[in-house]
């Protein structure tokens, strides 16, 4: 085949790969990559579903001083509002006299949904009489009170309709989170931004423009303010900031990775080879087996998740193993690729198929990102075993290698370097044992979170902004479920008691629920018989505040109450549905919406609840129930890592003993075994050492890797032993041999997974730094300490002669 | 107080943003010798009694308010009483740990606690940074408002800022301290909201450092309805 045939050849298979990636679908959605149920996965998973919008980005602000903040984010919130092609609504802080009539919506909703007997006392407090004195006792109230807050509120009130009985002061009262708007200093202040009408945004690539543009915008403003105007920092974090980074950097991890260990590779294969045609047929088949397998594993999962990003640049590391080992035996068949195939293939298939187990074992785990990444990397390996075997053994058996012929060894060096392989053996391991004295065992990261980016501008601005706002420090999302209104509600009470108990015996500090929130449509049909004769009262009621010396001001919240609830009166009879009506108005929705809310037939309520510094999981499994469920980040870290020790032991166990099993069968000798056996042991030693001394540490994703890397171990040490018994304990031969080949595959692998450790996500880059740490011993090990051990145990016999 | 957490807990806003200070900077070309002055005077105080006159217009309603009242104020034990009207109508006392709101026409009175986050909104503007000791040096006075300018008006400065810090950030849009430009103490002060309401004071009379007997802080309200 021309070189020019193949140029081209390969340029389409890049089109087709590039395509093939850029056809993926990724999720999002990293809490379908956590082990279901756990409590807070479980609650995240609620939280995202239930309060969670697409459209709703949170951009911060922060200033030198409160005065500054104000003025800077007044300034912004009206740009932004100006920018109607992107953005339909703007919250932030309210001036009170728009308070005044925005926020009516919503106590007027609160009057129709509360408790029956507390509207009978306010229908008492507006009857003719009694309402001229409430009136008064305001005024009286503003005239001689102080001039404070609550006298100026009360000023914008003369009927006291915010006066709610029960509820909100409770709510309030139990420490929830006090203003979302702006910190307790001022210097911080939050706008909450709703993308235009119209917008979609549930694919991270429509949200990632729409971020850019709103990112631009605020660039804008900010260049646009006067020169003296006092400097200020922005954030954009919420939903579609954290898709967009979460989609975008899986889009680069999987390219950047695909990129590096291809061409990584395709250098290795030049370096041991050094021949064009077989090395550019070898990058195309490659090409082949990411396309084939992008494509199934696309079918099979639909959206890929961030955690799959990464299971191409391990396929093309494993994969690519076949097509070399093809190519070194070529050089036995010329020509013939049958006869490559049937000297070859039985093996290659084994091991394909034995790769592809250790993978599959990985959907033991608990964590369902890790187990879609071994289902993914074990597909893609049989394609590529496959692939291989009728791609490119053609090529291999048409440019076979130069095989270099073997030297002797020299008895002075080998007598060395098998003293000098003997003091390895006994110096990692005590190493080991004293790093392990000195330092401790390795402990899991405590709050590892594997789905975290490293490098997260919207991460940062979310955790400042906890950090900022009061009452959110320490605090966690508390979500409670029902099947419909009145469920809900029947739950929100049970909840309610049971952490009125937790409270009391300190495992909380507080908690809040917004009960009052949830439509209560038994309260709201008795309570709008009550609105109905009361309306006509409304006109008389505003003469008497206007008569007491009230302004229009004055006024504004009762007539906008009135307003609010003609409204319902109107639609008295059409919309008392099962589940009762939701407050109207911007504000009110905005607002109402922020607490509760009803997903396709299940309804939930959000509340806060905070544990005391330091506390364990034990408050989580006492809070969380069949519908309640905390989303606490926090003790995410430590739960997932109690559900990894267990599966470690669930799944590394069996897979140890099952091993130890089949080498006995294998080897059918008891030094062979145990020196098998000792290499795994001496790797992990030598891996627990690298852990210990670098900044490489063990977490509850990276553990996973410890039975793909005893897999790759254990393959390693077959090959080796297997190769010195043919050779008789031929360190030159065998090295020659398979030692070359294992150090080919040990680098691709290597490679593969070592290009994760750039990867964005943290857990994905873990893995892939520590696999390929351990990788690399297996393979120094397989090659260049195994044969000398073999060579002392087997001593006697090389002595006598025996092979 | 429902309709505060109203707006804390629900609508999630505080108090006020309608408004935006006029000015932007700091004005640096004031001269702020007499502010100096005026502050460092605080050095030696202990004691205060003042009678003022106070003027509300409200955004609310139609005419001003207009009352007279008087202030004691004792920086050593942090206690203070401000009362209005003559009988009172009000009297506010605080002994260093709650305020005592009392209405002695009404025979009601209401606790509420000093010195914790929120007591600084419940105590007129001004009264509880006096209370809590008000700033003696510039950088002071100036890490808690920045000053918008300071210019003279007949025989007074009116220094005119915005607080910067705490509870009366949230809903001041203006402070102008009235400063005496001979003698540099406090002649009154005029408070701008957001919402536009006004409230401006005069002191008649002000004593430094006099005897203010112990029962001032007390008022006996047995037989009072508690709110």
């Amino acid at each position: 085949m021309g070189r020019l045939r193949i140029f081209i050849i390969l340029a389409l298979l890049s089109l087709a790969a590039v395509y093939s990636v850029t056809r993926v679908r990724f999720t999002a959605n990293i809490y379908e990559l956590l082990p279901s149920d756990l409590p807070e996965v479980r609650g995240m998973d609620l939280l995202n579903r239930h309060f969670s919008r697409d459209g709703q980005l949170i951009v911060t602000l922060e200033a030198g001083d409160a005065f500054e903040a104000e003025e800077a984010s007044a300034s912004l919130a009206e740009f932004l509002a100006g920018r109607e092609d992107l953005i339909s609504e703007v919250f932030h802080e309210l001036p009170i006299d728009a308070l005044a009539t925005e926020g009516a919506g919503l106590i007027a909703w609160l009057w129709l949904n509360g408790d029956p007997e507390a509207f009978d006392q306010l229908t008492e407090r507006l009857q003719e009489g009694r309402s001229a004195e409430t009136i008064n006792e305001s005024l009286e109230a503003i005239e001689e009170g102080f001039f404070d807050q609550e006298t100026i509120i009360r000023s914008y009130d003369p009927l006291g309709f915010t006066r709610i009985s029960g509820g909100l002061s409770s709510m309030a009262g139990s420490g929830s989170s006090a203003d979302p708007t702006a910190s307790e200093d001022g210097a911080f202040r939050v706008l909450y931004v709703e993308g235009a009408d119209g917008l979609e945004l549930s694919d991270y690539r429509d949200a990632a423009i729409w971020l850019e543009d709103v990112r631009q915008a605020v660039t804008e403003w900010n260049a646009n303010r006067p020169p003296d105007a006092p400097a200020v920092t922005t954030g954009l974090t919420g939903p579609p900031a954290f898709m967009a980074e979460i989609g975008s950097a899986m889009e680069s991890d999987m390219s950047g990775s695909v990129l590096t260990t291809t061409l990584l590779i395709a250098l290795l294969f030049w370096l041991m080879h050094r021949r064009l045609q077989p090395l550019l047929w070898l990058v195309a088949m490659m090409l082949v087996i990411l396309c084939l397998t992008l494509n199934l594993g696309g079918a099979l999962y639909g959206d890929l998740s961030i955690m799959s990003a990464g299971f191409a640049a391990i396929l093309l590391g494993l994969a690519v193993d076949y097509g070399v080992v093809l190519y070194r035996e070529a050089g036995g068949c010329p020509g013939d690729a049958r006869k490559l195939r049937r000297t070859v293939g039985p093996g290659i298939i084994w091991a394909a198929a034995t790769t592809a187990a250790v993978f599959v074992s990985l959907n033991l785990s608990s964590l369902p990102g890790i187990s879609e990444l071994g289902t993914l990397v074990a597909i893609g390996v049989l394609i590529g075993s496959a692939v291989m075997l009728w791609g490119f053994s053609p090529m291999a058996v048409s440019r076979p290698p130069r095989l270099l012929t073997a030297e002797p060894a020299t008895p002075g060096h080998d007598r060395l370097a098998v003293r000098l392989a003997t003091g390895v053996a006994v110096a990692v391991p005590l190493l080991a044992a004293g790093s392990l004295f000195q330092r401790g065992v390795p402990q899991l990261e405590r709050e590892f979170q594997p789905f975290r980016l490293r490098s997260s501008p919207a991460m940062e601005a979310w955790i400042h902004l906890e950090e900022r706002l009061q009452g959110r420090q320490n605090a966690a999302p508390l979500i409670v479920i029902g099947n419909s209104s009145a469920d809900l509600r029947a739950n929100l009470e049970r909840a309610t008691e049971r952490l009125d108990q937790m409270a009391a015996s300190g495992l909380i500090q507080r908690f809040s629920l917004p009960e009052k929130l949830v439509p209560n449509p038994a309260n709201q049909r008795v309570n709008a018989s009550k609105i109905g004769p009361l309306i006509p009262e409304g006109e008389r009621l505003l003469s008497e505040i206007e008569a007491a010396g009230f302004s229009d001001s004055g006024a504004k919240l009762t007539r906008a109450i009135f307003a609010d609830w003609r409204r319902v009166g109107d639609r008295l009879g059409s919309d008392f549905s099962e589940n009762g009506i939701r407050p109207s108005g911007k504000l009110a929705e905005w607002t109402a919406g922020r607490l509760t809310s009803e997903q396709e037939g299940q309804f939930a309520a959000l509340g806060s609840v905070t544990p005391p510094p330091y506390a364990g999981r034990e408050w989580i499994d006492e809070t969380s129930g069949e519908n309640t469920a905390v989303a606490s980040l926090t003790s995410l870290g430590a739960s997932l890592n109690q559900r990894i020790r267990v599966d470690l032991v669930r799944v590394f166990l069996p897979m140890m003993g099952i091993l130890a099993v089949m080498l006995g069968v294998v080897f059918r000798e008891w030094r062979d075994l145990l020196l098998s056996l000792f290499c795994l042991a001496f790797a992990a030693a030598a891996l627990v050492i690298v852990t210990i001394w670098t900044p490489l540490g063990w977490n509850s994703f990276n553990v996973c890797g410890i039975p793909l890397l005893f897999g790759v171990g254990l393959d390693y040490s077959i090959h080796m032993i297997f190769a010195l018994r043919r050779t008789g304990g031929h360190l030159v031969q065998t090295r020659e041999s398979i030692g070359k080949a294992l150090m080919f595959c040990g680098g691709s692998t290597a490679i593969g997974f070592g290009s994760l450790g750039f990867a964005s996500a943290r857990g994905l880059a873990s893995l892939g730094q520590l696999c390929a740490a351990g990788i690399l011993i297996n393979m120094i090990v397989a090659i260049w300490l195994l044969p000398r051990w073999w060579r002392w145990l087997h001593r006697h016999r090389i002595d006598s002669g025996i092979r | 107080m429902p309709f505060r957490l109203f707006l804390l807990q629900l609508c999630l806003i505080p108090l006020a943003t309608a408004g935006i200070a006029t000015a932007s900077g700091q004005d640096s070309s004031a001269d702020l010798s007499v502010v100096k002055k005026w502050l460092h005077s605080h050095a030696g105080l202990r004691t205060l009694q003042i009678d003022f006159d106070q003027q509300r217009q409200m955004r609310t309603l139609k005419l001003p308010v207009k009352k007279s009242g008087k202030l004691w104020l004792d920086l050593k034990s942090k206690h203070f009483r401000w009362q209005t009207g003559d009988p009172p109508s009000v009297i506010v006392l605080n002994d260093g740990k709650r305020l005592t709101i009392v209405q002695p026409g009404r025979k009601r009175v209401e606790y509420r606690t000093a010195g914790m986050k929120g007591a600084s909104s419940d105590a007129p503007p001004g009264l509880s940074a006096l209370a809590s000791g008000f700033p003696k040096t510039l950088d002071e006075f100036q890490k808690q408002n920045r000053i918008l300018s300071n210019e003279r008006d007949g025989d007074i400065f009116k220094l005119k800022t915005v607080p910067i810090q705490g509870e009366a950030a949230k809903g001041i849009r203006e402070f102008t301290y009235r400063i005496d430009a001979e003698e540099h103490y406090l002649r009154g002060f005029e408070i701008v909201l957001k919402d536009g309401s006004k409230v401006s004071s005069s002191f008649r009379r002000i004593v430094t450092n006099g005897t203010i007997p112990k029962e001032i802080f007390t008022v006996d309200t047995e037989g009072y309805r508690e709110e």
